[in-house]
């Protein structure tokens, strides 16, 4: 346990007048009192062979001295536990009490070592006179029967902060309560006249309740008196932690600073990972350290608060005097910053008392403003203020604070919207750090610390909302920030009704905070009546900024109501008109372009969508720098759109994109920021996507495990990836596992977000699709119609058009074709209606439509179907259509791909008996599927058997018999020994083999979905 | 690693006299640091010389007179160094047997007396601390004390070419610390 072995690692001690050695009279010595000089010279002595039984080794095992259960003074040493090069640490047992403890004892015998000695005994005497309860308490000082010093003391069973640094990198709250326990009991030794002189983390440790313990006072200095002794020390410590004076070995000009210095360094390497300085050596590492600034915390992990940088940056001061006065000074800091007050650098201030003040001094604050705010604000706050307060006579100043405040008040609405609808990543993000980057925006924006803006923007908000005089607008503003949209609806209503008829901006923002409250409670009708209103009350020309907001506004009404195409063509113009007004470069823009490329997705349009992602990549890249949070957040867009998540890329080049972002975010932010789980969750899903299945099932145990211990079992995120392992589970084959593990996420689902919440009801829709799979058709149809059921109630009857997609799949494997028609034809009317012809999930239903009219013979329909089929799909996916990504049906989810629509054709040729064409198309699938999937895919065997029944029909048994081989041997492989499509492929193989010959009047349709009728008649005439 | 270059590739595994080539390296890195040696009195300069990667192994607690350190030239601190780093590898080693005994108690007593004059052991105090008798006491220093001259010679046989000559890297060494004593 290197943990106690402080002196081990120390630099090299300089002493003034050493003893002289009897022997030889040289002065160096070593630490434990040896002679080197001496011992040097014994080896000059020639080595006589040893006989085997008078070996060093066969001696040492006669004797009876054993290490560990012997007795030291009052105690029974059990084992030791370190080593340094003073002194050796024991667990031991208190005689006659069963209480465990560390025994620290001096190795040093030699009587030239009295230093030795006297430094230890100092050791002992310094700590054993401290009584803090963040100090490693001395329980005895005593002397062993050679006449040597030890002492025992607490044990600390939970090693030291050295060995619990990393799994405390996450969690800068707990490394910040850590170091301002050790700071206030460093301050407490400092008030007894005691320097550390050699914190670091491995002289901290933790006792079973992860307390820390600060031990090893065995530099302390007594800072009241000046004895021989402590002159002769000079040079003590650990690079890396030591304060550059001590460093320079100015033992005399010491001070509580150089703790202090330490502390700051504890700080910065729990937060980092390091130490602030490194270097291959020690004498580089103090160099640098008396000669450059400390890095800033920051610069290392750019996530970390900017106040703890600030403490840190204090700490490392090269000049004692610029440090923290005291360990006290320094602890309280810390203690400030855990309870989300200002830390003392930055000025104190009290938001209501502010509000009150400045609400009567309203001139004075809108002339403020007016300096001060940006753009469309000081139009905004002057007329406000004038007109709801009245003027004071007083003439006092206003802070600046306060100012930064209320600008806060009123841009939190558009900072929301930004971190909510900016990158794909933050759909599945959880509340906390959507609340986290909310706030670094916001902070940024107003030119505030993050920190305190958190604390302090909720407070101002409360003094707002309970002050019946304050502007309307600022009051909705304090209701949305405080959550309470119907409330921040209705009261910036009654704002825009209240404004002046001449005052359009503040009637146009007022309703445009409307419409985003009702879009915040869901309510997208009311957000699009709002939003309308806005519109009419805007004007392009004369407010191009306004028109522009009111006009993102209701593009993201429009695609909430999955009007997509109509979401898309205003984004189009807002990004023009932004464009002009503000650049191509500003926030504004980029912010439209990232929202307009997400729709692209959506429609979806993937190549256009790639080719805005990487641009908006570049552009970050340049804008921010390669390595900047939300440049990575671009290459996640990128890496999203390329991969299922989102549609039609290439599923390598996506997994290149995700580990990209996944090692920087390790690197950058550590392995459990929430934002490197979701890159980790983003691997998996790409790795399943590609149908690495095992490896992405690791993945995402993996997270799951992390997520756990960081998130919460309950959070958002660790559900999703919980129903996703589900699914993946079930995919994979593994069924039973699946359908428990979705069950499971359900079931947390419901009782944090309730029956009816969309994500609860994506739950129930996966758990139907396994069940489905399973077989249990009556359960799996029960599910779903409870599902259309609450949807229709939610999000309105028209909106549940995936769903009953689902419920005609399932109607269809039962059999019940005529019903699932009815349901496959309201989806299909419903996704045109909302999401347009070209939506994927429109498509979707079209081939869902065109397979069950396959079911039912109704083969006219259904080839003029899935030739529009065909033709959508080339038209939307280009030249993704046939890739790998496009046509690997999930077994869950079992879709036409745009490979077994063209199956599907083929098949319908045929039974009209139009051979020659159905032939063309089979080849055409087969070779693609074979390149694409490979000969054993399902795919790929469903083609197969389906030409080879043609063949069949029409008398080519040889080739017939080939190609029915083929689906006949790939089958026990892809679906299982029992499935019923392996035995009807067997079956229709044997048949052939049998020379039987097969007529289209015994079997109508093989394409093998359904089967029902599971084994083909086989002909005997 | 403070020491640049591929000097230790040339040297080996030939070995060769290991210590001068280190000690050549210093004598390059020295003339720099020389330059940014500011009122460092003492201490500072020293501190450098034991942290090198390749006398990690041995941490050191080495004291040393400011007085020698102020009066040495740095090659013949090096050579202190170095005689300081021979000796304590001898030492972990025997460390190391007495450990992986279960007898490292052993090893704690009696180290300190690995150089003592017979007169300066107490044998009875010995045997009272560690339980055991007299004659045991002394036969065990005697075999404790062959096997660490035993390892001392292995350790400097590794840094000299030929092992004809240990004694006299021995030599050098103990002249070097010696002349530390004027």
């Amino acid at each position: 346990m290197k943990a106690f072995c402080g002196l081990s690692d120390s630099l090299a001690g300089v002493v003034e007048n050493p003893a002289k050695c009897a022997h030889c009279d040289a002065t160096t010595w070593l630490g434990n009192g040896l002679c080197v000089s001496c011992l040097l010279r014994t080896g000059l002595t020639p080595v006589n062979p040893v006989s085997d039984t008078e070996s060093l080794e066969s001696l040492l095992a006669a004797v009876n001295v054993p290490d560990q259960k012997w007795r030291l003074g009052n105690y029974e040493i059990l084992e030791e536990v370190g080593r340094g090069g003073m002194g050796v640490i024991y667990r031991a047992r208190q005689r006659h009490s069963r209480r465990i403890v560390a025994v620290k004892r001096v190795l040093s015998y030699h009587a030239d070592s009295r230093e030795t000695l006297e430094r230890f005994r100092r050791e002992a005497e310094a700590a054993a006179s401290l009584d803090h309860p963040n100090i490693l308490p001395i329980y005895e000082v005593s002397e062993s029967e050679e006449g040597l010093p030890y002492f025992s003391m607490k044990f600390a069973t939970g090693g030291s902060l050295q060995g619990a640094a990393h799994a405390l990198r996450g969690d800068p709250k707990q490394c910040v309560a850590i170091v301002a326990k050790v700071a206030r009991a460093t301050a407490y030794a400092h008030d007894h006249g005691i320097l550390h002189r050699d914190l670091k983390p491995g002289n901290i440790l933790l006792d079973g309740h992860a307390e820390p313990l600060v031990c090893d006072f065995g530099l302390a200095k007594w800072l009241d008196t000046t004895s021989d002794l402590t002159r002769t020390l000079t040079t003590f410590g650990t690079p890396g932690y030591i304060a550059p004076e001590q460093a320079e070995g100015r033992a005399a000009d010491l001070t509580p600073a150089a703790d202090v210095y330490s502390l700051g360094a504890i700080l910065f390497d729990l937060l980092t990972g390091r130490p602030p300085f490194m270097g291959e050596h020690a004498l580089s590492v103090i160099r640098q350290a008396a000669e450059n600034p400390a890095p800033k915390l920051r610069s290392l992990v750019p996530s970390l608060d900017r106040d703890l940088e600030t403490i840190c940056a204090r700490c490392l001061e090269r000049q004692p005097q610029a440090r923290y006065h005291s360990a006290a000074d320094l602890g309280e800091d810390l203690e400030r910053w855990l309870n989300g007050r200002p830390i003392v650098a930055r000025p104190v201030f009290a938001p209501a008392r502010i509000w009150r003040w400045s609400r009567r001094n309203p001139k004075l604050v809108g002339t403020a403003a007016a300096c001060l705010f940006l753009g469309g604000l000081s139009i905004w706050v002057q007329p406000r203020l004038t007109s709801h307060t009245p003027a004071s006579p007083k003439n006092v100043s206003v802070s600046p604070e306060t100012l930064k405040l209320r600008q806060a008040l009123i841009e939190y609405r558009d900072a929301d919207i930004e971190v909510q609808y900016s990158h794909l990543g933050w759909t599945n993000a959880g509340q906390a750090s959507v609340q986290e980057r909310l706030y670094y925006t916001l902070a940024t924006r107003v030119g505030f610390d993050q920190k305190l803006l958190r604390e302090e923007l909720p407070k101002f908000a409360e003094a707002v909302k309970r002050d019946p005089d304050a502007p309307l607008f600022e009051q909705a503003s304090a209701a949305y920030i405080a959550k309470d949209y119907p409330e921040a609806e209705r009261l910036s209503l009654r704002a825009a009704n209240n404004a002046e008829k001449w005052a359009t901006g503040e009637v146009t923002d007022a309703l445009n905070l409307a419409a985003w409250s009702a879009c915040r409670s869901s309510d997208f009708s009311r957000a699009m009546d709002h939003s309308r209103e806005a519109e009419k009350s805007t004007d392009r020309q004369h407010d191009p900024k306004r028109w522009a907001d009111i006009q993102f506004t209701m593009a993201n009404v429009f695609l909430s109501l999955n009007q997509t195409p109509e979401a898309e063509r205003r984004l189009q113009e807002v990004l023009d008109v932004r464009s002009r007004v503000y650049g191509p470069e500003h926030r504004q823009t980029l912010r439209a372009r990232r929202r307009r490329a997400f729709v692209l997705l959506v429609l979806p349009k993937y190549a256009e969508a790639e080719r805005e992602y990487r641009e908006l990549i570049r552009l970050d890249e340049k804008i921010l720098g390669p390595e900047h949070p939300e440049t990575l957040y671009s290459h996640w867009d990128l890496a999203l759109a390329l991969s299922g998540d989102y549609g039609g890329g290439d599923p390598e080049v996506a997994l290149v994109e995700m580990r990209h972002v996944l090692t920087l975010r390790e690197k950058v932010l550590g392995p459990e920021h929430p934002d490197t789980l979701r890159a980790r969750g983003a691997v998996a899903a790409n790795l399943n996507n590609a149908g690495r299945y095992e490896e992405g099932i690791e993945q995402m145990r993996e997270l799951l495990r992390l997520q756990e211990k960081v998130l919460g079992p309950e959070d958002n995120g660790t559900l999703l990836n919980l129903v996703n392992l589900g699914t993946t589970l079930a995919e994979s084959g593994k069924l039973a596992e699946g359908e428990a593990t979705i069950r499971r996420a359900l079931q947390l689902r419901e009782k944090t977000l309730g029956a009816a919440h969309h994500s609860t009801l994506y739950c129930r829709e996966e758990l139907a699709k396994t069940l489905a799979l399973q077989e249990r058709y009556v359960e799996a149809e029960t599910e779903v119609r409870e599902i259309i059921k609450l949807k229709d109630t939610t999000v309105g009857v028209e909106r549940s058009g995936w769903t009953r997609d689902l419920l005609g799949m399932i109607l269809d494997k039962q059999g019940r074709h005529e019903e699932a028609e009815t349901e496959i034809r309201q989806a299909l009317h419903m996704n045109e209606k909302m999401q347009g012809p070209e939506n994927s999930a429109t498509l979707d239903s079209r081939g869902n439509l065109a397979r069950n009219l396959c079911y039912q013979g109704k083969n006219v329909e259904a080839e003029e179907l899935l030739r529009q089929s065909i033709a959508l799909n080339e038209k939307v996916l280009g030249s993704t259509t046939y890739n790998l990504m496009n046509n690997t049906s999930s077994p869950l989810s079992d879709t036409v791909t745009p490979l077994a629509s063209r199956m599907l054709l083929a098949n319908t040729l045929r039974d009209q008996q139009k051979y020659a064409e159905a032939e063309a198309e089979y080849k055409l699938v087969i070779a693609v599927d074979e390149k694409l999937l490979g000969s054993e895919y399902r795919d790929t065997l469903d083609v197969y058997y389906n030409f080879a029944y043609q063949l069949g029909q029409i008398g080519r048994i040889p080739e017939a018999e080939l190609f029915a081989a083929r689906a006949a041997r790939g089958a026990p492989k892809a679906w299982g020994i029992n499935h019923p499509k392996t035995r009807k492929y067997a079956a229709f193989l044997t048949a052939l083999e049998n020379g039987r010959k097969i007529t289209l009047t015994e079997v109508k349709f093989h394409d093998g979905f359904l089967v029902k009728s599971s084994i083909p008649s086989h002909p005997s005439r | 690693m403070m020491l640049e270059g591929d000097w230790l590739k040339q040297v080996d595994p030939a070995r060769g006299r290991f210590r001068s080539l280190l000690l050549k390296s210093l004598q390059n890195f020295l003339n720099d640091a020389a330059e940014k040696k500011h009122a460092r009195k003492r201490g500072g300069d020293v501190g450098f010389v034991s942290w090198d990667d390749w006398m990690a192994e041995a941490p050191s607690n080495l004291s040393v007179s400011a007085e020698t350190l102020d009066s040495f030239s740095p090659e013949r601190v090096f050579d202190l160094r170095w005689a300081a780093t021979v000796v304590e590898q001898a030492l972990r080693h025997l460390r190391e047997e007495c450990e992986s005994k279960g007898r490292l108690r052993v090893f704690d007593a009696m180290s300190a007396y690995l150089t003592a004059e017979r007169s300066e052991i107490s044998y009875a105090k010995l045997a009272l601390s560690l339980g055991i008798a007299e004659t045991a006491v002394k036969k065990l220093l005697h075999r404790m004390r062959e096997r660490y001259r035993a390892l001392l010679r292995d350790e400097v046989a590794h840094t000299v070419e030929n092992p004809a000559d240990i004694d006299d890297e021995i030599r050098h060494l103990c002249a070097a610390l010696a002349a530390g004593a004027e």
